[in-house]
């Protein structure tokens, strides 16, 4: 069985407003899952839900078979981890310090780091190509080198899903680029299963291997992007006239 | 000096040295002056009712210091909010609204070792964080605004109703009681310092094992949960620790303002952000202010006192205001 992660009839939100209904899917060991869907269509909630940083009102997750809530903090943070949608971040941390925070499911009481941490959080550095913005304080980053720096943190926490909530938006496409060819690499050369939400589907189509629809809160379809993503059916989700043409074997939308 | 842990520690022990050196020098000066000679006599069995009294303030001065340093440390990195500290939040309002009213009923007593008015105190802190924190949950989420928007409500409203239980009152405590909400070291009883100091430093222990995890959760709660913290019995957990430290010091010497907003502030804005030292620096940071206010208020008008509380607000805005200008200029 490959199926990494289940959902099952789930159900989530805020207080007494439920924003995820019924939502069924399965994602395998290795995919690339795109989660696209109109504003409010309840996908950051999805993500909260996935992370675990939300209780799920209903139905379940489960993760290599074992329902998510049976995890503890640090396990589940060693299987699975979130870059969330960029928020204002209150404190100037360095951007080491900030990175370091993804080595934490694998410290010890006192929170100290080992030789290994330090050296997976030197080589993250490197993939990541943010050597000289070490010691930056991270509210001086500009809005990719802040991406890259959340996606290192994540990266440091070596976990088998990474999810990543709407990454691309405001960055330019050196920087769209450089994070969907990392995400590319470490799907297929470590075997991580990423699940991206996306607010454009253009740049991400590529590297998808099954993309997730939802609208009002609710699975519209899902599957591989030739049978997912067609003129009528984006049409429909968006509620607006959306076209989809092949060229160079790429699907394009406009 | 932010980014070296060498110059950290360096620095670490230079505040401690200057601590260590004014707590000595706070205990020979006064409106009457006792030479260091006769104060270090007092440490050889030389008794002096001088000394001791001005032992038992510095003493007090630098639990206070633990107390409230530890406390806007605490409430800055849960709520990701450097204006959070206990007195804007409400806490020590509820902790004086408990006191009060344990001490105008009579009940300024003892059972066994703890403190009526300190229990009291506790559970005014305990339902006052609670009310805040109730207001300030939308949609199952807590909201940061809220949260200091409901805090200076349950603060104002609370300070009415301090007001008003004193004026209603007709016992002769009330002069006392005003005394000590404006915040005084001035101890009567070394119970009360044993005591404080105790619950202060279980509070501190309890704290330290957790401050990488406060790091996390400072940087966004769902940035925490997702490297693995559990956050939500943290939040409840330091909700709890600040409450009883705030209980613990406003029961004992008022409302000492100042110290748990500002002083984290500047140890922020000298030491960078990270919890595990902020705690410390703000704590060594806040005593030295602690004790020169206290020397402050007794060498001023001397031989009548200043209440501290005057004093800490009077020297430490126009510190901070200075601290603001340096940064900014820095930039």
């Amino acid at each position: 069985m490959n199926e990494l992660l289940k959902l099952e009839s789930v159900s989530a939100g805020y207080g007494p407003v439920n924003v995820l209904s019924g939502v069924s899917f399965s994602v395998e060991k290795g995919a690339f899952a795109v989660v696209a869907g109109p504003n409010g269509s309840g996908k950051t909630t999805l993500v909260r839900a996935l992370g675990n940083s939300i209780k799920i009102t209903g139905g379940k997750i489960s993760y290599m078979g074992r329902d998510i809530g049976d995890f503890s903090s640090k396990a589940y943070a060693r299987e699975m981890t979130v870059v969330p949608q960029e928020s204002k971040i209150i404190y100037d941390y360095s951007v080491e310090e900030y990175i370091s925070m993804g080595r934490y499911p694998y410290t010890g009481f006192w929170g100290y780091l080992a030789k290994e941490d330090s050296e997976e959080i030197e080589s993250v550095v490197l993939r990541c190509e943010i050597e000289n913005l070490r010691n930056t304080p991270i509210n001086n980053l500009s809005g990719g080198e802040r991406q890259m720096v959340f996606l290192a943190r994540a990266l440091c926490q070596r976990t088998n899903i990474l999810i990543m909530d709407e990454p691309l938006t405001y960055l330019d496409i050196k920087h769209q680029k450089l994070i969907m060819n990392i995400l590319k690499m470490i799907n297929g050369a470590l075997g991580t299963t990423v699940i991206l939400i996306a607010h454009e589907l253009n740049p991400v189509l590529e590297y998808s291997s099954e993309i997730i629809l939802l609208k009002d809160g609710k699975i519209f379809d899902k599957g591989a992007a030739e049978k997912v993503v067609t003129g009528e059916k984006l049409s429909r989700l968006y509620e607006t006239d959306v076209r989809v043409e092949s060229y160079k074997g790429r699907l394009i939308i406009y | 000096m932010k980014n070296s842990a060498k110059n950290k520690g360096a620095y670490f022990f230079l505040l401690a040295a200057l601590l260590i050196l004014l707590f000595i020098v706070s205990l020979s000066v006064g409106p009457v002056t006792i030479s260091l000679k006769d104060t270090y006599a007092y440490f050889f069995g030389q008794y002096n009712p001088v000394v001791q009294l001005r032992l038992m303030r510095a003493v007090m001065a630098v639990i206070t210091a633990c107390g409230l340093a530890a406390a806007g440390v605490i409430l800055q990195g849960l709520l990701r909010n450097p204006l959070a500290d206990p007195y804007v939040l409400g806490i020590s309002a509820g902790s004086a609204t408990g006191a009060v009213i344990a001490i105008i009923s009579g009940l300024n007593m003892y059972i066994f070792i703890l403190p009526v008015p300190m229990l009291f105190a506790f559970i005014g802190a305990v339902i006052s964080i609670f009310v805040v924190y109730r207001l300030a949950i939308f949609r199952g989420r807590l909201s940061v605004q809220n949260l200091v928007l409901a805090g200076i409500a349950v603060n104002a409203l609370l300070s009415s109703l301090l007001l008003f239980t004193i004026y209603a009152s007709r016992t002769e405590a009330v002069h006392g009681i005003v005394w000590w909400l404006l915040g005084s070291f001035q101890l009567f009883e070394a119970k009360v310092l044993v005591f404080s100091g105790s619950v202060v430093f279980i509070c501190l222990l309890a704290s330290v094992p957790f401050l990488k995890e406060l790091n996390a959760i400072s940087l966004g709660e769902d940035t925490a949960v997702y490297v693995g913290v559990n956050v939500e019995f943290l939040k409840t957990y330091f909700f709890v620790i600040a409450g009883i430290l705030t209980a613990a010091i406003v029961s004992s010497v008022g409302m000492i303002g100042f110290v748990g907003l500002v002083i984290p502030h500047i140890a922020r804005k000298l030491f960078g952000p990270d919890t595990r030292y902020l705690f410390g620096f703000s704590i060594l940071i806040g005593a030295i202010f602690l004790i020169l206010s206290d020397i402050f208020c007794r060498m001023v008008f001397a031989p009548a006192e200043l209440p501290v509380g005057v004093v800490t607000s009077l020297v430490g805005a126009p510190f901070f205001i200075f601290v603001l200008i340096k940064t900014r200029n820095e930039q």
